[in-house]
């Protein structure tokens, strides 16, 4: 029983390794018939540690990298947004005025010239801007 | 308006006005100001002085520093007093 298996073992052993380009080059119908067996390299050899795992691990690992990067990848972009513009980009909506010591939001509008305006243009050249909001021109304040 | 300036310091109009009415304004009254056109209202709301009834800012002057901070803030009433802000502005210019 056992030099049987072991017989059958080694065939299974020889039959791939034996496989990739010596006494069969050349001959297609041959390379052809051999081919699904090369294919199930993996199937076949069980004793062997198998391959799967193998390409299973090296797809979490890969994953595991993307997601790294996923992470650190948005750190680079924030500091070069700081170094751009100390004021607020996206600001959400609030019911009350921003009381002091918070950030400004930038703030990016025509004037009455159809000139653009941007807050954080003109906080390069002034030490301070005063914002008057008022409800409508011809009203005072 | 002078003395804003002399204190480093520009001062802006911001309201729902088309530009063609703020035009109209500075050059009646002469103003030597930008006024901006905040007609959609999405500054105002990010400041917190936007009026979603009557669709139009409301009464708010900020003091922003060269960090982008606001230092100082006056909201409300019918008209606010520039000589406050101007104030204000001093104080903050003296411990700069």
């Amino acid at each position: 029983m056992t030099p049987r298996v072991g017989r059958s073992g080694g065939q299974r052993r020889a039959g791939p390794s034996a496989a990739p380009g010596t006494r069969l080059e050349g001959r297609v119908g041959s390379r052809l018939r051999r081919l699904p067996t090369e294919l199930n390299l993996c199937a076949t050899r069980r004793y062997a540690r198998p391959c799967p795992p193998l390409t299973v691990a090296a797809l979490r690992a890969l994953t595991l990298c993307l997601a790294v990067l996923a992470i650190i990848a948005p750190t680079p972009a924030t500091a070069s947004q700081a170094a751009e513009g100390i004021l607020l980009a996206q600001a959400a909506e609030r019911k009350a005025p921003i009381p002091a010591g918070e950030v400004a939001p930038e703030i990016k509008l025509a004037d009455q010239h159809g000139k653009a305006f941007a807050l954080g243009e003109v906080l390069k050249q002034r030490a301070f801007v005063v914002l008057a909001f008022y409800p409508k021109a011809f009203t005072g304040g | 308006m002078a003395k804003f300036t002399a204190l480093d310091a520009e001062v802006i109009g911001i309201s729902a006005d088309a530009p063609e009415r703020n035009l109209a304004w500075t050059k009646e009254l002469n103003l030597p100001v930008r006024l901006l056109s905040d007609s959609a209202g999405q500054v105002g709301r990010r400041y917190g002085v936007w009026d979603d009834l009557w669709s139009i800012e409301r009464r708010a002057t900020f003091i922003v520093d060269r960090q982008g901070t606001v230092r100082w803030m006056e909201s409300g009433g019918l008209c606010i007093d520039p000589s406050r802000a101007l104030d204000a502005l001093t104080g903050l210019a003296k411990s700069r």
